[in-house]
């Protein structure tokens, strides 16, 4: 009896350390989403914009460090910069401005909003 | 056969790593058709090496109602794998991690490699660019011979790696020692509550703990007297493996080593470990030529004094305590729990969880110190810390309930 007692409270602590394990990594989950929808759209844009060039993406989302990590993987040899609409970034940029957070699909709206929006290169559209 | 699957796995997430290294290195860069050849000849050399090595590695017999136990295995093998697919289809490249640096990394080497780039293994603007290279070695091994990248991938291979992992530790759970230990099922099947999830953030971590795992059992058949040869062969390989994967990988890498040192010494078996140090050796040398070539910022700016100043403030000690406590409640609830009913309150079988805590009084300490923001740097790191170390605390714990049941119950024959 004492064995199946025992054998029932580990089992309960082993369930909750792993709960609350999960619950700290489930606050992220909008991060991995924001990257992955940052990255899949900015891939799109590959095949315009030759290695070694400049990128340069403004936001005013705080976690700046997400859309820097989602072209670094979207863009792989180009030179990324990320800052605030208002922040002084390079001239020679092929520009792009990212919202804040994923968009949400509107229903019955076709495609879904886009997350990055492509702006300029360098200064001319 | 699943604990020398396992091994043969972890054999190849050790040599396919080494063998892309040596031919990115010695090969001219762009050459795919020799680079494949190059690299089927080294593969098959060194696992028909390894298949041969490991024939003598003898299982354990299986104990009675094995049908229900290999039924819990198949579930809880499936449910992670069904659970990891669910979040790679949400997220297919991964967490910030994953795609900030793991995968963006991997792409780099083998997009730059294909396109006739000499290979650079490390470059000023990568996220963390002083982190070992062992992973993304291993993803871009499999881009170059696909002849692109694909996001596919490294959700194969985290998926295999999942699989493997949960499988061994599953089996290890359910059918060795097998006494009436109803809570060891429950421990297994909490793997399901975050082990997927952590794989599917296709970050380095779920490497870190399948590789401490395979040496803590590696080290408890060290400690019956069941160990052979390549399996210490092996543990080094896969502590220096460990050390080129993070940063934090040598400090499990010595925890694992630790470990088998302690069991070597209670049981007069020192000298059984040299094979271990071979392999070690060469791994460690090859992280410090990495680390001298990398693009790496300091780790925690200000310098030593002010990791002492923050050591000594004891207001920094409360943020770890606070956000904390459930977990550390819960662990010691089970630490009393194993001291009181199974130990029968004798502390000499605690030796063997040592190494354990005394990385995550480490990881306790960093989190003290570090110049981050305390609250953030917990958010993010402890939990994949901490589910690092759980498998192995689990699976020693399994071995020392069935030992303090049956004193003289071996791994079985060999």
């Amino acid at each position: 009896m004492r064995n199946r007692i025992t054998g029932l409270a580990l089992f309960a602590i082993a369930w909750t350390v792993m709960l609350v394990l999960y619950a700290q990594q489930y606050k992220h989950d909008e991060e991995s989403r924001y990257m992955n929808a940052a990255a899949r759209e900015l891939a799109t844009f590959a095949g315009r914009i030759p290695y070694g060039a400049r990128v340069c993406l403004q936001t005013t989302r705080a976690a700046a460090a997400d859309l820097r990590g989602a072209a670094l993987y979207a863009l792989p040899g180009r030179e990324i910069f990320v800052g605030a609409p208002d922040a002084s970034l390079p001239d020679d940029c092929y520009r792009f401005a990212a919202g804040e957070s994923v968009p949400p699909a509107a229903p019955g709206r076709d495609p879904a909003p886009a997350l990055i929006e492509f702006l300029t290169i360098g200064n001319e559209k | 056969m699943i604990y020398p699957i396992a091994c043969w796995f972890a054999f190849n997430l050790a040599w396919i790593p080494l063998i892309n290294a040596g031919l990115l290195w010695l090969l001219p860069p762009g050459g795919r058709a020799l680079y494949a050849a190059a690299f089927a000849l080294l593969w098959l050399a060194g696992n028909a090496g390894a298949v041969r090595a490991l024939r003598p590695v003898v299982e354990s017999p299986v104990l009675a109602g094995r049908g229900r136990r290999r039924i819990a295995l198949a579930l809880i093998v499936g449910a992670s794998a069904l659970v990891f697919l669910g979040r790679a289809y949400v997220n297919p490249l991964g967490n910030f991690d994953g795609i900030g640096f793991w995968n963006a990394k991997s792409l780099a080497i083998a997009e730059s490699y294909l396109a006739g780039a000499p290979f650079r293994p490390s470059e000023p603007y990568w996220i963390l660019s002083g982190y070992p290279l062992a992973l993304p070695l291993s993803l871009s091994a499999i881009a170059i011979l696909s002849g692109g990248w694909s996001p596919a991938i490294p959700i194969v291979f985290h998926l295999i790696t999942l699989c493997v992992c949960q499988a061994f530790f599953a089996h290890w759970l359910l059918f060795r020692f097998a006494r009436r230990a109803d809570w060891r099922l429950g421990a297994a099947s909490a793997l399901v509550a975050f082990g997927p999830v952590m794989a599917s953030h296709l970050t380095a971590d779920f490497g870190l703990l399948f590789g401490l795992l395979l040496q803590s059992a590696i080290a408890v058949r060290l400690y019956d007297g069941s160990a052979k040869r390549f399996e210490l062969l092996l543990a080094g390989l896969i502590a220096g493996w460990m050390w080129n994967l993070k940063n934090e990988g040598a400090l499990l890498a010595v925890a694992g080593l630790a470990l088998l040192a302690l069991c070597a010494w209670r049981t007069g078996s020192v000298r059984k470990l040299w094979p271990v140090f071979t392999p070690l050796a060469a791994a460690v040398l090859l992280w410090l030529w990495f680390k001298a070539v990398a693009h790496e910022p300091a780790a925690m700016p200000g310098g030593a004094a002010a990791i002492f100043a923050r050591a000594l403030d004891p207001a920094r000690y409360l943020e770890p305590l606070r956000a904390l406590a459930l977990f550390h409640v819960a662990v010691l609830a089970g630490l009393v729990l194993i001291w009181l009913f199974t130990l029968r309150r004798s502390w000499r079988a605690f030796w063997i969880f040592s190494p354990l805590l005394v990385v995550h009084g480490i990881y306790t300490a960093i989190f003290v110190v570090t110049s981050y923001d305390q609250a953030w740097h917990i958010g993010t790191a402890f939990a994949r810390l901490q589910y690092t170390l759980f498998p192995s605390f689990a699976l020693l714990a399994s071995y020392v309930h069935a030992r303090a049941a049956d004193p003289d119950l071996t791994n079985g024959p060999g």
